[in-house]
This record gives structure tokens, C-alpha cells and sequence, in this order.
């Protein structure tokens, strides 16, 4: 059967137009359905943000109360409560019982501490010397 | 075939164009049409409250110890409605919970009574009341838990820990309600501590609820900056705890005392008594929140007669050597009285003292004389250039500047009476400045109190240049006068009982009386007893030939006696004080003793 070649004209130029218009909405039609994908994915990804946002200000709350509570409990007064309930005090050393040294060992001049040992050195070397030249042992005499 | 390409056709347009109205349909269902008229939502603007920064003071090995913070808590409040309207059944359990049963949980989680839950949840008119706040995670969890317990609203907000509780309350000062300073370095400092509060605004929901995906503008909060003090700890323990001692041993009404590193004039302790809990700061009375270390005036007394001493002996007027007639009615040459109205001396002394003999016994009359022949205008000067007269500066609110009035105004009987600490007033904090500039070799810093600022970034926002410094009086002079002061607390001095085991003192006692309320003369037997000694004295040498072992601290002791008391000068009441501080504070600060060999006589061998 001969087609008529005006009917043939016309539905070629229908195709081709469907076509381009199909395309132009099929274009749309995946720009709506990325559109959509996308907002999606924004919305949950700034759902997780929030949440992780809100956790972390939630960490570092229990953070701060964590250090605080540390804190408290190594304040002096609580210290020192502690230390007491056990029997048990603290002081800083007395001078007579500090002797501070240089590099080499030696005591450094001038402390209360060493002039007490000196003075205990001399006592006792008196008492070796008393000992010697009569004869009498510093034992035997506070006997 | 004609209907079959025009079905090619149609057929798929009209799907897209189906698809593609619903699509739009859909979105602007999504946008417009579910938003306004199914979901109610509510334009919010709400500030973040930022985190009130903390304050600290020096530890040992020169770390920070935190004296406050802010930490963040839950507010617990309860709405009896609520609990009636909510029904709360545990897991796996068939009957809900009863509202005496969600009470008693609720009152053990907070350590509350149970008859008081009992009665709260029957008090309906009485909505959100309030249950606590509390940092404890576990009573979070167990009143957030709907299963457990219903009618319990919780809302974040922190609270201001005092961590030494007492300590140091004038210096910190308080917050009120509002999370606002209202004294002290909280109150000075306030705009620091408190930082920058954030903004969100965008939608919530109905139930209040604030709509992530609708936030419009969210800025994060800075928190304050923490402020660290030069106040170093242990030094403030023992300062409080020996103060607290004396005021107790002695019977007087109040005290204070002031430590001051001598090379830098830093605050390294202030203590005042009474005191109070900061944490109650509106409980507490005005006698009892007043820092009287700055910001109470009252006549020194003898302590002055350093000052006058050194200025005389800064301008050549006089040394250690010169000689005075301890003669009160000392006449002119015309006959007549050459000192009018001066004050008498409390004990008796030789008919002639020289000015270092003056100074350790305390003479008034020399001492008088003294500043009368040096002139008012001279006396005035130095008055000035030791910082008396005027606030000394220090970073702390309220403080006084004494009362010192201009040399033009001065009588007769202020003339001899000024140098002796009669008829000017000053704080404590000026006078310990004073002798921070005799033991700092004449050079006289102005004491601080704050070290360093730190922001929420890490950066030092202080202000470098506050840091002043000036030349009162030469070194000459001021090591003239730490040689004369040494004889105070040793033996045959006034302050016998402040003499230290091993370390020399340069010291002067003060016993002044208080002035009546009217104005008009004392009040017979209330004194200020005050005791102000520079430790090492920085003129004695622990070895043989060897340099003076450096000052290291100044420290003032003031005893406020309100009624007769025995033991009212300084030299007996202060002074012992004075003696503790300044013992525990050689041994914590590791000075080496400059007198070694003193001391020993009581040793048991």
C-alpha cells in the first residue's frame, strides 16, 4: 500500500518533535528525581551533623563534669578530710630537718640542720676526748 | 496505523507529564502545603548561654588550682499535673507505675526525703517546682528515663563551684542568680568571665522541639576567659588558717593580713575575718563580704614610723646614729614648748635614743620630733611616693585609698602625731606596698593581684603595661632602715614573740588605737594591733662574708580588737601571728635559713 507523501512528511515532522519535547520533559523529569536525591541526602546528612553536634556538646558537658568532679575530690579541705580519717597529717618539713646539697654531695653552708649536726659532732668528739685523756667512758659516765 | 503513531506518540508524554505533575506535586506538597497547615511550627530566636570562665591560683611546681568553675548541671523541677496525666509503665510490666512509687524513685535518685516527694506531687497548684540541680549523670539518667518516672522537666544549666569553699570568698566575690559578678574579681572581671553568649533561631515543632533541617542561623557561644591569680595557694591556706588562729587565740573581732612577693609586689595572700560561704553570696552580711584588707581605713599606729624614719633617712635629715633627746617639753631657745601636743611613750626609755634605738623600742616622742623637724611638706611628699593617700590600684573592686590629708591642712598636733600613724588612715594593702618598697630596695611596685587572662583561644589578654613600678627611696636607705627594723623582733624589741627560728625579721609592730565613731578622740582600750615584717630581712648573711640572703616575702598582720582584751599590741598579738605565717611560708617556699646558728640554744642533745 503507497503512503501518501504528504502524510509521510507530516508524521516524520510529529516523531521528530515528539522526540524533543519528550527529551526536554524526560530532562526535567530527571532534574526533579536528582533534586529530590539530593535534598535527601542534604537532610540526612545534616541530621547525622546535628546529632553528632549535639553529642559532642553533650560529651564535652560530661566532660567538664567529670573534671570537676576530680577536681572536688582533690581539693585540699577534701584532702586533708581524707588523709584524717586515716590518722594521717601533712606538714611541710621542719629547717632541722632539710639539709640541701650541691652537685658534689656537700652540704651547702648555712642551714639550721647542718649547724645541728655540727654541734652533735662536736659534743660527741668532746666526749672521745674526755674518754681518752681520762680515761673514762662517757658510757660509764652517764651511768 | 494513522492511531498507532499518534499513540507512539501521546502515550509516553502523557506519562512524563503525569510523572512530572506529581513531582511537582509532590514538592510543593513537601514545601508549602504540609509545613503550614498539618505540622504547626514556631519561629524561635533563643540565645546560647556561654560557660562563665573559671578563676585559679599557683600550686606548687607552678601549675593552676582551680578556686571556681563553672559546671555544667541539670535542673531537676517537678509538675504534679503533668505526673497525673502521663502514664508511665517499665518495660515488660503490665500496670503502670503509681505516682507514690515514681515519688519515691524521684527522691532517692536526688537524696531528697520521701515525705517531702509525697507531699509535692499532692501540691497541684504548685507547678514545676523545684527538685535540685545536680551534676550526677546517673540521677539524669534515671529522671529522663519515661518508663521509670513522668512529670519531671530537665533543663541544663551549670552552677559556680567554689572548690576551697571559704577561701579567698573577699577576693573571688559572688554571682547572683542572673550568673552575674556582684564583688570581687567576679564582679571586676565580669564582662571577661562571662564570654559571648551564641544565637539560633530557625522553627520547632509543637512539641517545642527544635526542627534540625529549619535552623536558619546558629552561632556556637564563647566561653569567658579564665583568670589566673598571683595569689599562690598553700601561702593562702596557712595565711587563713593562722589568722583564723590568732583572731580566735587573741579575741579580736576581726583580722587581715597580706603577703606580698617583694621583687615583683605580686599578691601572694590575702585574708580577711569574718568570712563567708560564696556560693551564698546574699546570705552572707556586709560586715562579713567586706575585703578588709582593701577597702577598710584605720590609723596604723607605730608600723608608720618606718615610713617616716626612711623618709628622713632618704633625705639626709637623719641615720641610724643620730641621737634625741627623749625629753617631751624639749623648749626653744625663746623658752617656749618646741613641740606642741606631742604624744607620750607608752613605756619608759633613756633620756637620749638614737633613731635605730627609736625604731626598735618604739618611741613616739623621738619619732614625733623627728617628723616634726623634717616638715610637713616633705613628710606629705614621701607619704605620697609610698602610695599612701591614694588606691593603690590593685584589680579588686571597693578599694579604699586612705585618708591622708594635704600637708597645707595639717595642725600642730597632726605635724607630731603624722609620723607616728596618729591622724591618717590607711588600708592594708598600701602599708604592705610601703614596705614591699623597703625590702625591694627603695623601688615600689604596684600590687597586682591578677596574673594572667586567658581567652577561650589561649591568648594572654591582659594588659602588660598595668605593671608600674617606681624608685621611692634610695638603696642606701632602704637597707638603713631593714638594719634598724632588725632589732624589733629579736630580743629587747617590741616584738619579741615574733622573732623566727632561723630567718632574720625586719619588722615594726604597730598597737593604734581606734577612733571614735563621732570623731572626737579614741575609743579607750579598742586598738588596730598590726605587725608588718619583711622576711628574710636581706641584711644578714648566711655565710660569713657572703651577700645578705634576698628578701623574699613582706607580711602585714592586723587584729581589730572590739573589747578590752590582755593581749592588745602588736607585738603580742600580731606578732605571734605573724611568726606562724611567716614560719610555714619559709618552709614551703624552701628559703634557705639566713640565721642558721639562731635557735639552736633550745635544742635538747
Amino acid at each position: 500500500m503507497r503512503t501518501n507523501r504528504r502524510v509521510h512528511k507530516k508524521m516524520s515532522r510529529v516523531v521528530s518533535h515528539s522526540m524533543s519535547v519528550g527529551g526536554v520533559i524526560l530532562l526535567l523529569f530527571l532534574m526533579v528525581i536528582f533534586n529530590l536525591m539530593g535534598t535527601s541526602q542534604c537532610s540526612q546528612l545534616m541530621k547525622s551533623i546535628n546529632d553528632k553536634e549535639r553529642q559532642l556538646v553533650m560529651c564535652k558537658a560530661e566532660l567538664e563534669r567529670s573534671v570537676a568532679q576530680w577536681e572536688s575530690a582533690k581539693a585540699s579541705g577534701n584532702l586533708e578530710r581524707s588523709l584524717l580519717k586515716r590518722g594521717m597529717a601533712m606538714n611541710y618539713p621542719n629547717p632541722r630537718q632539710i639539709i640541701r646539697m650541691d652537685g658534689k654531695g656537700n652540704p651547702l653552708p648555712g642551714q639550721t640542720s647542718v649547724a645541728l649536726l655540727q654541734r652533735r659532732a662536736n659534743a660527741f668528739r668532746t666526749a672521745q676526748y674526755d674518754s681518752s685523756v681520762r680515761g673514762v667512758s662517757s658510757r660509764r659516765r652517764v651511768r | 496505523m494513522r492511531v498507532g503513531a499518534k499513540a507512539r506518540f501521546w502515550i509516553p508524554v502523557l506519562f512524563l507529564l503525569g510523572v512530572g505533575a506529581y513531582t511537582g506535586y509532590s514538592l510543593i506538597k513537601a514545601h508549602f502545603i504540609i509545613d503550614v497547615t498539618r505540622i504547626p511550627q514556631y519561629d524561635f530566636s533563643e540565645s546560647i548561654p556561654s560557660l562563665r570562665g573559671g578563676i585559679y591560683c599557683k600550686a606548687p611546681g607552678g601549675t593552676a588550682y582551680p578556686l571556681v568553675k563553672s559546671t555544667p548541671c541539670w535542673e531537676f523541677r517537678l509538675d504534679p499535673v503533668a505526673m497525673t496525666q502521663v502514664v508511665v509503665r517499665a518495660k515488660g510490666m503490665k500496670n503502670p507505675r503509681t505516682i507514690r512509687a515514681q515519688a519515691a524513685t524521684i527522691a532517692d535518685v536526688l537524696n531528697l526525703p520521701r515525705s517531702q516527694l509525697f507531699d509535692m506531687v499532692k501540691n497541684y497548684s504548685a507547678r514545676y517546682q523545684l527538685l535540685g540541680i545536680t551534676d550526677d549523670r546517673r540521677a539524669y539518667d534515671i529522671l529522663s528515663n519515661r518508663s521509670l518516672v513522668g512529670g519531671v522537666i530537665i533543663r541544663n544549666t551549670d552552677v559556680r563551684r567554689h572548690y576551697e569553699g571559704k577561701r579567698l570568698c573577699h577576693v573571688l566575690g559572688g554571682v547572683n542568680r542572673e550568673r552575674s559578678g556582684v564583688d570581687g574579681i567576679e564582679s571586676r572581671y565580669n564582662k571577661a568571665l562571662s564570654g559571648i553568649p551564641g544565637k539560633i533561631s530557625g522553627k520547632k515543632d509543637g512539641r517545642r522541639r527544635v526542627i534540625s533541617d529549619k535552623i536558619e542561623e546558629k552561632i556556637p557561644p564563647v566561653p569567658g576567659s579564665d583568670i589566673y591569680l598571683t595569689i599562690d595557694h598553700t601561702i593562702q591556706k596557712i595565711a587563713e588558717e593562722e589568722l583564723k588562729g590568732g583572731v580566735s587565740e587573741f579575741g579580736s573581732g576581726a583580722g587581715w593580713c597580706v603577703v606580698l612577693d617583694v621583687k615583683s609586689g605580686k599578691v601572694l595572700a590575702m585574708a580577711s575575718f569574718p568570712d563567708y560561704s560564696p556560693e551564698y553570696y546574699n546570705k552572707a552580711t556586709p560586715e562579713e563580704r567586706r575585703n578588709r584588707a582593701i577597702g577598710f581605713n584605720y590609723e596604723p599606729g607605730s608600723v608608720m614610723k618606718v615610713i617616716t624614719a626612711a623618709a628622713a633617712v632618704d633625705a639626709g635629715f637623719a641615720h641610724a646614729g643620730t641621737v634625741y633627746s627623749t625629753d617631751r617639753a624639749e623648749k626653744d631657745a625663746r623658752g617656749e614648748f618646741k613641740y606642741y601636743k606631742l604624744p607620750n611613750d607608752s613605756h619608759a626609755m633613756g633620756p637620749k635614743l638614737t633613731l635605730k634605738d627609736a625604731i626598735v623600742h618604739s618611741s613616739n616622742i623621738v619619732i614625733g620630733k623627728l617628723g616634726f623637724d623634717f616638715g610637713a611638706e616633705r613628710l606629705y611628699s614621701y607619704f605620697e611616693k609610698f602610695g599612701f593617700g591614694r588606691p593603690t590600684g590593685i584589680e579588686l573592686p571597693g578599694e579604699e585609698g586612705g585618708i591622708v590629708r594635704n600637708f597645707h591642712k595639717w595642725d600642730k598636733a597632726t605635724r607630731s602625731r603624722a609620723p607616728i600613724g596618729q591622724g591618717v588612715s590607711v588600708t592594708a594593702i598600701q602599708l604592705a606596698s610601703a614596705y614591699q618598697a623597703i625590702a625591694n630596695d627603695g623601688i615600689r611596685n604596684v600590687p597586682s593581684i591578677i596574673d594572667k587572662i586567658v581567652d577561650a583561644k589561649g591568648n594572654d589578654v591582659l594588659d602588660a603595661s598595668r605593671v608600674k613600678r617606681e624608685r621611692v627611696i634610695s638603696v642606701h636607705a632602704a637597707r638603713e632602715m631593714r638594719k634598724m627594723m632588725l632589732g624589733v623582733a629579736a630580743a629587747g624589741g617590741t616584738a619579741r614573740r615574733a622573732k623566727l627560728d632561723g630567718y632574720s625579721v625586719a619588722g615594726k609592730t604597730g598597737t593604734a588605737q581606734k577612733a571614735r565613731k563621732d570623731g572626737r578622740g579614741y575609743e579607750p582600750g579598742l586598738y588596730c594591733a598590726t605587725f608588718c615584717g619583711i622576711v628574710p630581712s636581706g641584711v644578714i648573711s648566711p655565710m660569713p662574708g657572703g651577700p645578705a640572703a634576698p628578701p623574699e616575702v613582706v607580711i602585714l598582720v592586723t587584729l581589730d580588737f572590739d573589747e578590752k582584751r590582755p593581749f592588745h599590741q602588736g607585738g603580742n598579738s600580731a606578732g605571734p601571728v605573724f611568726k606562724r605565717i611567716a614560719e610555714r611560708t619559709m618552709r614551703y617556699l624552701g628559703v634557705t635559713p639566713d640565721c642558721p646558728q639562731e635557735g639552736l640554744d633550745d635544742l635538747e642533745f
